[in-house]
């Protein structure tokens, strides 16, 4: 049974990286011998050059780990990174611009097209693996033929330290379209 | 956190806050005709309104308001939304109201 010996370099995430990357602590099930203290991942890389036998322990504790997994509380009021608001919304720029450039508003085609831009806003903001947040995107499209006067409104009962939105706006010849993606923080 | 509240008290119960809205938006918007000096101050006022009586519920939620005020002039507008969320705790609600002069929506989102 290897000991970890926490080789002290000043780095305590090295004593940190055994469970697999998930946000949360793992209670501990069984572990004969797990003299270290309650650890925290945070879903850093398994550390593989070492000084001490993480990969033994943690091929063991993988397999206890994944048989009975249950969330502690974490205790974490905020996000490790949190919602950047700037570059969501260049991304969705992005997908408004390429998908709408040459469109013409058809009230047939629109009606699909917004649920599509709203998936496809949705996988983009998962990418960027904001973790524990929760994303809410609307997507409207109209048609600009009609010169009609519109105007959008928003409101958000929220934790402003943790949760912000991004809005885009994009408009050609013939419609218009307007993306609000939101991100929400779950403690 | 959930183990202290029941059910019923976390719980996202659609005709409230369907009512809620309905009601925001009548009494702000009213009979009025559509004008582009007021529109501003109306989609304000509505999710404020909706906003206050949402909190007042008591509920341990966030909330996300959006309201789109429209003048009548056969333009059509389509919205889709997409949310990444807990389905078992978190909900969607949105109402379209039709006045006279003026269609308007409002859309909440809690989780």
């Amino acid at each position: 049974m290897a000991q970890v010996k926490p080789a002290v370099r000043g780095t305590d995430h090295k004593r940190q990286s055994i469970a697999p990357s998930v946000g949360a602590a793992l209670k501990r099930t069984q572990a004969p011998g797990m003299g270290a203290p309650s650890m925290r991942s945070h879903g850093q890389n398994l550390e593989t050059e070492t000084n001490y036998d993480v990969i033994s322990m943690a091929d063991r504790s993988e397999g206890i780990y994944r048989r009975n997994l249950q969330y502690e509380n974490t205790y974490k009021m905020e996000p490790d990174v949190r919602f950047m608001a700037g570059c969501v919304e260049k991304e969705a720029e992005d997908v408004l611009t390429e998908r709408l450039k040459d469109m013409k508003y058809d009230p047939a085609t629109c009606k699909h097209l917004s649920q599509e831009l709203a998936g496809i806003i949705m996988e983009r903001v998962k990418l960027f693996a904001f973790k524990r947040y929760k994303f809410v995107v609307v997507v409207s499209i109209g048609s600009l033929k009609e010169r009609p006067g519109m105007q959008f409104g928003s409101r958000c009962l929220w934790n402003k330290g943790t949760d912000s939105f991004a809005n885009v706006k994009f408009a050609n010849g013939s419609l218009f379209a307007v993306a609000m993606i939101y991100g929400l923080y779950y403690e | 956190m959930d183990d202290l509240q029941s059910a019923e008290e976390t719980a996202f119960i659609v005709d409230e806050i369907s009512n809620i809205i309905k009601e925001s938006v009548e009494g702000v918007i009213g009979g009025n005709a559509y004008q582009h000096n007021k529109v501003n101050q109306w989609t304000s006022n509505v999710v404020e309104q909706c906003l206050n009586q949402l909190t007042k519920l008591g509920k341990p939620f966030k909330y996300i308001v959006t309201c789109v005020i429209m003048q009548k002039n056969g333009a059509g507008l389509h919205t889709a939304s997409s949310c990444f969320w807990d389905n078992t705790t978190d909900g969607e609600m949105s109402q379209f109201a039709h006045f006279p002069n003026m269609p308007s929506s409002a859309v909440v989102h809690a989780d």
